[in-house]
């Protein structure tokens, strides 16, 4: 090698890159951090072990997430932007395989899931949602696992997003004027305690006076199966679930694939079973990302078997009757509860513990319905859903250590200003639409809930807008500065 | 006033001054040893590292669109996600990888534009039919 010319690189002796040792070492130790904390919290009192559920599957959400670099944000931009389906083909694989693991959870009595609203607000919610996470570049749950790989500037994003979600909520006075007459005549109608002031502030009204009068079902309950086993897999997983994630696979493939494809082709063509073999092709064209949209089907189902029948063994319903148990009573909501989902779940954690933070900085949010009369805002050492976040960054940052992927990223300031500014449409789009590309989207098209689909249609729709913004404005970017160039 | 008046055409005439120096310095082609494919001339190098995965990838796509056949091109990213999206991207811009670097913390993509596009037509008989 000492022949080559002074300007050559060799790459040949780097092609290979082997984990360094102290990768490992840095790996075990973030481990071993969550696993001291299981087994602490568990010789301290054993109802922690409700805590250490939502602890381990965010650590298996984490590593999936960063083995299969899965991101919602991805997809959609990936489609639009550059023509690759490797992460939309990905995710319509976990839907597949959460919703059927889904509908076994449901017929045996274990799911934890709650149909939310169908409504215009989810594809509002999912529009604003989806043009904020093209400028963040990342998602909700893309923003914590890239928070794991040491990117600085998705942690911006997951902070931009969680105190977006404390103002929006809280948000009084001028806000009022933004409300409807009638959404404030249901909003009073339901006689709600004053403590959470539910007639001041949009939030509060939008919730009490415009979401909770819309009815929520499940295909499965909309198609009057009498049958719990038909309602789950034939209305709440095949219809709801499986049947449009094909349907869209087929758009993917002749929107995006097919063309390359058939002109790759060696062999000839067969009509119907190379079609076939084109479709199969790109579902398996990304192994990595197909294997990571298993695990995290599989482990979503599972977390709400564990959890429902952790609640069951423990006697509770939700997490709040444990703290009162266990004699935390500090932070819990006027009904005595906090946020406990009993599934996958990542913005408003998120929210409560921005909102303590900001609580111990003298700033009230209990009086929203949001905080204080659903979700509570408990210490984030005792908000067991927050523990699933807080894992799932660790344990991205576990598999990306063992793949020398770990590396601290430093944003410019471009891109952190990115960052803050598409987490706070997120943060918006977030609670409008009850929810993010998990919570809103992925855990509940896949049991059953057709609102999924009117989120992840606004979720697509405006990653659609963010791109072709985005596009526009690097194109402008680069013209300006030929043009700059060609004056001198 | 002083702004104005003193240092605003300072600056600019600095800018202008920088930007000749620049354009006046020849172009560096570099040389890379590649496995499986030997000594390469590189023609054009993007440097991505610390960007988004939206902007690598759309810039990527930009300027492989507007390559010249057998241009080889090097792409410097830490985006993972961007990092594997782009061999995806390569059929689709009439490009071949020609492999994959890990580099201290960041990925080096090499790529060529190929000579030739295939073209997809359809036979008399309304079968696709492969043609260089």
């Amino acid at each position: 090698m000492s022949t080559l010319p002074c300007n050559t690189v060799n790459v040949d002796t780097q092609a290979i890159a082997e984990v360094e040792p102290r990768n490992i070492v840095r790996a075990f130790i973030v481990l071993g951090l969550f696993a001291l904390c299981s087994l602490w919290t568990f010789a301290i009192d054993q109802r922690y072990i409700y805590f250490s559920a939502y602890l381990w599957f965010g650590f298996i959400y984490g590593m999936s997430l960063q083995y299969g670099r899965f991101c919602m944000a991805s997809a959609i931009r990936d489609l639009f932007a550059v023509g690759v389906p490797r992460m939309a083909v990905g995710i319509m694989i976990a839907v597949v395989l959460f919703s059927l693991v889904s509908a076994y959870v449901t017929v045996a009595g274990k799911s934890t899931f709650h149909a939310s609203p169908i409504g215009l607000y989810s594809v509002i919610g999912g529009l604003i949602f989806g043009i904020g996470m093209v400028y963040t570049g990342g998602c909700a749950s893309g923003s914590l696992y890239k928070t794991g790989e040491g990117s600085i500037a998705a942690l911006l994003v997951v902070l931009s997003l969680s105190f977006t979600q404390v103002f929006f909520v809280d948000a009084g006075g001028w806000t009022n004027h933004a409300v409807p007459a009638s959404w404030t005549a249901s909003a009073l109608a339901k006689g709600l305690p004053a403590a959470v002031t539910p007639t001041d502030g949009w939030y509060d009204q939008f919730l009490a006076g415009y979401v909770w009068d819309l009815s929520a079902h499940t295909v499965g309950d909309w198609l009057g199966f009498t049958n719990p086993i038909a309602a789950a897999f034939l209305g709440n997983s095949l219809i709801n679930a499986i049947i449009p994630a094909v349907l869209i696979l087929a758009a993917i493939y002749l929107g995006w694939y097919r063309k390359a494809y058939l002109r790759d082709l060696a062999v000839e063509y067969r009509g119907i079973s190379t079609e076939f073999a084109g479709y199969w092709s790109m579902i398996t064209a990304s192994k990595r990302t197909a294997i990571a949209g298993l695990i995290l089907g599989l482990a979503a189902g599972m977390h709400m078997w564990v959890m429902q029948g952790l609640q069951q063994r423990l006697g509770i319903s939700n997490a709040g009757d444990l703290l009162m148990a266990m004699g935390h009573t500090s932070g819990l909501s006027i009904q005595d509860t906090v946020f406990d989902p009993g599934y996958f779940y990542i913005t408003t954690q998120e929210a409560q513990g921005a909102a303590w933070v900001m609580q111990k900085l003298g700033f009230n949010a209990m009086d929203s319905i949001f905080f204080g009369l659903d979700n509570g805002i408990p210490n984030p050492f005792l908000n067991p859903v927050l523990w699933m976040s807080v894992a799932l960054i660790g344990g991205a940052a576990v598999m990306a250590l063992l793949n020398n992927e770990f590396q601290f990223k430093v944003p410019t300031l471009e891109i952190a200003s990115w960052a803050i500014f598409g987490g706070i449409l997120m943060g918006i789009g977030a609670r409008i639409g009850m929810g993010c590309n998990i919570g809103a989207f992925f855990a509940t098209v896949t049991n059953g809930d057709p609102s999924g689909w009117l989120f992840g249609l606004g979720m697509t729709v405006g990653g659609l807008i963010g791109v072709k913004f985005f596009n526009w404005w690097i194109e402008r970017k680069m013209a300006k500065e030929m043009s700059a160039l060609d004056d001198f | 006033m002083l702004f104005q008046g003193i240092l605003r055409p300072i600056g600019l005439a600095w800018i202008r001054i920088h930007h000749r120096l620049i354009r006046a310095r020849p172009a560096r082609r570099k040389q890379v040893v590649l496995p499986s494919h030997g000594t390469l001339w590189v023609d054009e190098t993007l440097n991505f590292v610390g960007d988004t995965c939206l902007r690598t990838n759309l810039l990527t796509k930009l300027v492989l669109d507007k390559a010249d056949a057998g241009m080889v091109i090097e792409i410097c990213s830490d985006n993972l996600s961007a990092v594997e999206t782009i061999p995806f991207m390569l059929p689709n811009c009439n490009c071949e990888l020609l492999s994959t670097m890990h580099q201290q913390g960041q990925q080096t993509i090499y790529v060529r534009k190929c000579e030739t596009r295939s073209i997809v037509t359809k036979t008399q008989s309304g079968r696709l039919g492969r043609q260089a």
